[in-house]
């Protein structure tokens, strides 16, 4: 295949050669990378063997990538020893940074606890629930449908009865 | 007591015969071997990180190099990235991708870094299609470097590249940076800077045909 085969195949606008430029060189550029499909592949290889101008612009591809990879870099302003040692001085700073805020929680809290401030909390602290207190008072006047105190003892079971009235009542 | 005294002998013997496996001190380990050295505690191994930070800093400086020519605090930055790899290399769970971790760990650091710094870039003039205003192919304009009779040095070529890099687009150097330096997969690019395929391997081919554009002399020659 050949450059002018290649621009056949990819004819996406009849007057549009430099997106085709461009599409060709993005499939150089993938296929440099090891990023093409197998039909890439093979038409990348087929374009390159027949087309001069593919070959260049593959060659400058190479050579770039190349200069790329053996690109000198400045030699780094610290040495890996006083990096490894500011990395342990941070982790350490952190560390101690985290106890001390752990401890200021902790203190606060127990200071709360034990000064017992925080009376907007009383309604979710805990309480032993107990009975009401037993109330006596006059009673000057029964409602009827209570025995009178000096009326001859009911029954038992009446007894009983009126007890549990008389204690709902003054409950 | 005989028969005690022949036990405790046999006991003596037999410990003096074990032999004893020192532990290779970490400048003896292989990398990967370093790196489970640092995954075996519940932190990792003083001496066994610093063999691993002196190991692969200046990887770690070329990375950052790539991305942020001129960022004056990059030194920093390899600082951070290495607490990150301390505190979280018992999560790596093949050692043996030690490297593409580190890596990622510093490009991940590189954008968040970005994002706060919000740095404005010149608009990304490489979306413009390969040619020039008067419709000329970029690749075919004549430069203006020195021309091929002049006695020109690699190091001349290297410092033409690493001015040519800086001024590539943000987006478009690291995209470069995380193919050429860093070996990414396409997709993993695409992951790590939030793009399609599409636009990974369009930015690719486009830095590299600026770059080529403005070495052209050298690379030709």
């Amino acid at each position: 295949m050949t450059r002018k085969d290649y621009d056949e195949r990819n004819r996406f606008e009849p007057s549009a050669r430099v997106d085709r430029d461009e599409d060709l060189f993005v499939l150089l550029s993938c296929y440099f990378d090891g990023e093409v499909s197998e039909s890439e592949r093979q038409q990348v290889e087929t374009l390159l063997a027949a087309d001069d101008r593919a070959r260049e612009l593959y060659h400058r591809l190479e050579r770039t990538s190349f200069g790329l990879q053996q690109l000198p870099v400045p030699p780094s302003e610290t040495v890996p020893e006083v990096t490894a040692e500011r990395v342990f001085a941070r982790l350490r700073q952190d560390r101690q940074q985290r106890w001390a805020w752990g401890g200021t929680a902790i203190a606060a809290l127990f200071l709360a606890a034990v000064s017992g401030l925080p009376t907007n909390f009383s309604s979710r602290t805990p309480q032993i629930a107990r009975s009401p207190a037993p109330t006596t008072f006059e009673v000057d006047s029964l409602p009827s449908s209570l025995p009178h105190p000096d009326a001859s003892p009911a029954p038992l079971q009446e007894a009983k009865k009126s007890l549990t009235a008389r204690a709902l009542f003054v409950e | 007591m005989p028969m005690t005294h022949s036990i405790s002998l046999s006991w003596s013997t037999a410990s003096a015969t074990v032999p004893q496996t020192p532990v290779p001190s970490p400048a003896q380990l292989s990398n990967i071997d370093l790196v489970r050295r640092c995954q075996a505690g519940a932190r990792p191994d003083r001496a066994a990180f610093t063999e691993l930070l002196h190991r692969y800093q200046s990887y770690v400086d070329r990375v950052l190099y790539h991305l942020a020519p001129d960022w004056q605090d990059r030194s920093d930055l390899a600082q951070e990235v290495w607490i990150r790899v301390y505190r979280n290399i018992r999560r790596l769970q093949d050692p043996i991708k030690f490297k593409g971790w580190l890596s990622r760990i510093a490009t991940n650091l590189f954008y968040d870094e970005l994002r706060k710094r919000k740095r404005v870039r010149q608009p990304l003039s490489l979306d413009a299609p390969f040619t020039t205003d008067d419709g000329e192919r970029e690749w075919e304009i004549a430069t203006e470097d020195p021309g091929p009779d002049d006695a020109l040095t690699t190091d001349e070529f290297y410092d033409r590249l690493r001015v040519a890099i800086a001024d590539l687009p943000e987006v478009f150097r690291t995209t470069i940076v995380l193919r050429e330096i860093e070996g990414m997969a396409y997709e993993e690019i695409a992951e790590i800077t939030g793009v399609s395929l599409g636009t990974v391997k369009s930015r690719i081919a486009r830095a590299r045909h600026r770059l080529q554009a403005q070495l052209q002399h050298y690379i030709d020659s």
